[in-house]
């Protein structure tokens, strides 16, 4: 019943998050220069009449509390409006593009989470050793190369010169399993080098520091073999840090793919915010950051949730 | 704890990765300031990257925006005559572009730098030696803001109030203020908490005293360790602006570079206009870490500080 | 160097190996570190037989832990530097492999740690903790590991284990938690228990019921135990023998019994003084013998006590005295001026006389005291 009380409180609190965060989005969007009706209408912006049935019809002389409140309303119903450029939906662009970013994100996680544990056990357990100092190195590294300056070089060594993989494009998963990998390895081994660096360092520095408990010392004077004290006793109390990490980066992935793709022309979240920030497209640049706030809060909630399951401590206190 | 670099490109500015250093004592500790061959090269690095670019108008350089005709084709690769690293897709000279373009680094670090350490370091001083309302609000916005797509936000930023330098840096450093008001209140909690702070309470002194002479010397350390971890972020967010073709075209940056070498790279199939500002960030970062790195070993700080 | 051949009576134990079931013999355990080789313990003998209980006493810092971990093979630290023998059951541990060790480790030799608090796993339930050993050790089924693990916290005292078993480890007492300790350590059934400081983070209430434990443990299974503490009071009569430590070497060496009744060492004697009294809180560590303890890294080249001794000679700074077996056998100590000796007597009256702080002092002591060792 404590986890009960504490994940609601929780879950109270991330609401609260996303409602500040869409509030924030929507009065930038207000405050910031440049009207969409400017967009919507062109020159014929200095016809007033038709100018003021536009703001009249948008909703846009209203007072700004009043539009946000219905701006809410709206969303919570699942509707985001309609972008000013194109006629269409906010929740259609979003579904059309949620794809490609979400597959990109889910396969980048997975795989330097699968990669990073491994190697940061192997750091750590022989630190100090050349196997130790030539991740920690390349790790250093990776952690310091910027990841279009990565995707340069991708491409230019395996599109390029080999031809392996496609320099840019997307095909959807209906198009078949192989040409969709193919066609987002490259952007996909960006995100998973920078990522498993950022891991393997993290849980390597905690996992060092767990190996030197008493309780390591004692389980290993009960004559377990390594691969069990590493899994079993170091690993779980080393990953807090590792966990929470894990979940921010969630949230970086979604809003921070933008530049994969747009130099892999990938047809990603990323890239319909940018169009529609240079376009003025405000409620399709509301509902993208309304989606990423949303998903952000909704996967640390679960990161809190996985925290109580790993560290009994944690349960206790109802944190 | 968080881990600060996000390996998409570094917009999200949350705590760092830990130091090599960390955990286990290494075998041999280096001594304090002792800055070892790496960090040696790395400081080099840096001093000649600065000094190229405060000293760029006077260089004996190629004038970077101009196109030589004399070259046969633009793209002319690296040991042409008279291009050392050989010119873009304009017919501009690389090197002098690349020192030229360390200038916009420098002035985003700089600037970021100072403008997040002031006013980040002080909301989080505040709020750590306050506690009560101040802290509650501080700690709110920390959780809306890490919620909230930095870089989109930079985007937008940098979209509607226009995109000259001085825009950047004010964009790149509101993104990174809750990062540094978060370590710099924890730091400040802890501070508050010991030995000598509570002995110059007892002996009555005021609070400002304490937060300026007791408090404010302590803090400072982690936040400027942060802050060479926020240098090397800030040099590629503005990069990403750049590579993005956000920022303005006349503005010569090394994000602009990497960007305009897309087009030779991707249809051309020519790669140095490209890498050649890619490894200039690559290795500028390597070296900014690398420095803060050894400057968190030598002064002690605690990964866990950050 | 003299070895103490005090226990090599005729094992009774019926194993294959005849002689003791633990023979250290010049043992050294060194540290390398940036400033120097730490010398933590430093030609160490001593041999133990099944059923024994050999108390190891000394300051903090005087080795004991190292010792115990070290003879085990628990460092594995690039920087550390075995040598000497330590043979288990005939079986030598120095050099041998991980592997090799890992077959003895729970199985023929276990450990109990100082602190509760940290030796427990704190994510891993208390039954887990138990049963994982004796699933990997004696291949045990779930059930049959788990069976086994309540039957082993009932017999450590703990009441209620079927609770107790699902429990995680914040959730029981100090107490309770050395109890499951214990009986990890136990499980797998081992011939030589380490005890390293067993209840030094405990209640004193508790202290007594711990120790109690652990040698009723003892003599049930019939295992050799090695009892570390800092606190002669704590072995006074429950061991056998009491090694003495000092700056990582055995400066004396006797039958439980025979130490308390003739004290040959000076620094033993310094140790028994400062017996922490029952009023004084547990944790009082023996910080009433004046003078720090050794340098590990350049040790003093003579008596390494002589820079604290109140009996110190010329002569104990120039030449280490060896450990050297005393009129009655089986009592070894390594001194030139024995406490109780004419020699010692001597020493002592001269260096009150010279007015040396630590001897003054102990004249006055012993004065007070008439029923006193000198
Ligand atoms: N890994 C190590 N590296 C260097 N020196 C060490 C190491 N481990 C222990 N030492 C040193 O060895 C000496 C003996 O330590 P040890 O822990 O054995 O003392 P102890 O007798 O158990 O004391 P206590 O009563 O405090 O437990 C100490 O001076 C300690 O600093
Ligand atoms: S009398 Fe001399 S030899 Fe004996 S303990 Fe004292 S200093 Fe050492
Ligand atoms: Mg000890």
């Amino acid at each position: 019943m404590g986890i009960l009380k504490g994940a609601v409180t929780r879950l109270l609190k991330l609401l609260a998050v996303v409602l500040v965060v869409s509030f924030l989005t929507f009065s930038l969007t207000k405050l910031l220069p440049g009207d969409p009706v400017v967009v919507l209408l062109g020159p014929q912006y200095s016809n007033v009449e038709l100018r003021e049935a536009v703001q009249e019809d948008l909703g846009l002389n209203r007072p700004f509390l009043v539009q946000y409140g219905q701006y809410l309303g709206n969303a919570v119903q699942g509707d985001l409006g309609r972008s000013y450029t194109s006629s269409f939906k906010t929740t259609t662009l979003l579904k059309q593009k949620l794809p490609a970013t979400i597959e990109l994100m889910l396969l980048a996680q997975l795989f330097s989470f699968v990669l990073a544990v491994p190697l940061a056990m192997l750091s750590a357990f022989r630190s100090n050793s050349r196997t130790d100092k030539a991740i920690t190195t390349a790790s250093f590294g990776l952690i310091a190369l910027p990841g279009y300056a990565f995707a340069v070089f991708l491409v230019y060594f395996f599109a390029l010169r080999f031809n392996f993989f496609p320099a840019i494009g997307f095909r959807p998963l209906s198009d078949g399993i192989g040409p969709n990998l193919r066609s987002i390895a490259l952007p996909l081994a960006v995100l998973v080098a920078g990522l498993t660096a950022v891991y393997t360092r993290l849980l390597r520095s905690d996992l060092i520091s767990t190996l030197q408990e008493d309780f390591i010392l004692m389980a290993r004077s009960k004559g377990l073999p390594t691969w069990h004290i590493l899994l079993r006793h170091a690993f779980r109390p080393s990953s807090f840090s590792l966990i929470t990490v894990f979940g921010i980066q969630f949230g970086t992935l979604i809003g921070g793919a933008v530049i994969l793709e747009q130099f892999f022309v990938l047809p990603g979240i990323g890239s319909l915010a940018i169009e529609s920030i240079l376009k003025r497209d405000y409620l399709v640049v509301q509902g993208v950051v309304l989606v990423i706030a949303i998903s952000f809060v909704l996967v640390n909630f679960l990161i809190d949730i996985l925290y109580s399951i790993l560290d009994p401590r944690v349960r206790r206190t109802g944190a | 704890m968080t881990d600060l670099v996000s390996p998409t490109d570094g917009v999200a500015i949350t705590p760092p990765p830990p130091s090599t250093e960390s955990g286990r004592k290494s075998k041999k500790p280096k001594k304090p300031g002792a800055l070892g061959v790496g960090g040696w090269v790395a400081a080099i690095w840096l001093i000649t990257l600065s000094a190229g670019a405060l000293l760029a108008p006077w260089l004996p350089i190629d004038d970077p925006a101009k196109t030589d005709f004399s070259v046969a084709k633009n793209n002319s690769s690296p040991f042409t005559a008279g291009h050392l690293l050989g010119t873009d897709n304009n017919g501009y000279d690389i090197f002098a572009r690349i020192i030229w373009g360390g200038r916009v680094s420098l002035v985003v670090a700089a600037g970021v730098l100072i403008i997040g350490m002031v006013v980040g370091g002080t909301i989080g001083l505040l709020a750590g030696f306050f506690r009560g309302k101040s802290e509650a609000v501080l700690m709110a916005s920390v959780d809306v803001f890490l919620a909230f797509p930095a870089l989109i936000l930079l985007i937008a930023i940098v979209a509607f109030m226009g995109a000259d330098l001085l825009n950047v840096v004010l964009g790149i450093s509101l993104v990174s203020i809750p990062a540094f008001a978060r370590i710099s209140r924890a730091s400040t909690l802890t501070y508050s908490q010991r030995e000598f702070v509570l002995a110059a309470r007892a002996a009555g002194a005021s609070q400002k005293r304490i937060l300026v002479r007791e408090i404010l010397p302590n803090v400072i350390l982690p936040l400027l360790a942060f802050g060479l971890l926020v240098v090397g972020i800030a040099i590629v967010a503005e990069g990403s602006l750049a590579f993005l073709g956000l920022t303005s075209t006349e503005t010569i940056s090394w994000g602009g570079m990497i960007n305009g070498g897309k087009k030779p790279l991707q249809q051309e199939n020519i790669a140095h206009t490209a890498m050649i500002p890619a490894v200039t960030m690559f290795l500028t970062v390597l070296a900014v870490n690398l420095l803060g790195d050894r400057f968190r070993s030598a002064f002690d700080v605690k990964d866990s500080a950050l | 160097m003299t070895k103490p051949q005090a226990t090599s009576r005729v094992l009774t134990a019926t194993s294959g190996h005849e002689g003791p079931l633990l023979q250290v013999d010049d043992f050294r355990t060194h540290f390398e570190t940036p400033t120097g080789i730490v010398k933590a313990v430093d030609g160490v003998s001593f041999t133990l037989k099944r059923g024994d209980t050999l108390g190891i006493v000394g300051e903090s810092g005087s080795g004991k832990t190292v010792l115990a971990r070290s003879v085990m093979g628990l460092l594995t630290g690039k920087n550390v530097i075995r040598s000497g023998s330590a043979r288990y059951n005939g079986t030598e541990l120095v050099g041998a492999s991980e592997s090799q060790l890992r077959d003895l480790w729970g199985t023929e030799m276990a450990m109990v740690f100082q602190d509760p608090m940290t030796s427990l796993n704190p994510v891993l339930k208390v039954g887990r903790q138990i049963t994982e050993g004796l699933r990997y050790h004696l291949k045990l089924s779930k059930a049959e590991a788990r069976a086994q693990a309540r039957q082993l916290l009932d017999s450590v005292g703990i009441p209620d284990p079927n609770r107790r078993i699902s429990q995680y480890p914040h959730e029981l007492s100090g107490g309770m938690r050395q109890r499951v300790t214990i009986a990890i350590a136990l499980a797998c059934g081992p011939t030589l228990l380490f005890a390293d400081e067993p209840t030094t983070a405990l209640d004193v209430t508790v202290q007594a019921q711990i120790l109690d434990l652990l040698q009723r443990q003892q003599i049930e299974r019939f295992m050799a135990m090695v009892l570390v503490t800092h606190d002669l009071g704590v072995v006074a009569g429950r061991t056998d023998h009491i090694a003495v430590m000092y700056a990582g070497q055995i400066v004396e060496y006797a039958p439980t019994r025979e130490l308390f009744a003739n004290v040959l060492m000076p620094y033993t004697d310094a140790l028994l003084h400062s017996i922490p009294k029952l009023s004084q809180p547990s944790h009082t560590r023996l910080q009433s013998i004046g003078g720090r303890p050794p340098d590990l890294i350049n040790p003093p080249s003579g008596c390494r006590f002589a820079p604290r001794c109140p009996y110190v000679q010329p002569k104990c700074t120039s030449e280490m005295p060896p450990l050297q077996e005393a009129e009655t056998p089986g009592h070894f100590y390594r001194c030139w001026f024995p406490v109780g000796t004419d020699a010692g007597r001597e020493a002592l009256a001269q260096n009150a006389a010279l007015g040396i702080p630590a001897a003054v002092s102990l004249t006055q002591t012993l004065a007070d005291k008439p029923g006193g060792t000198a």
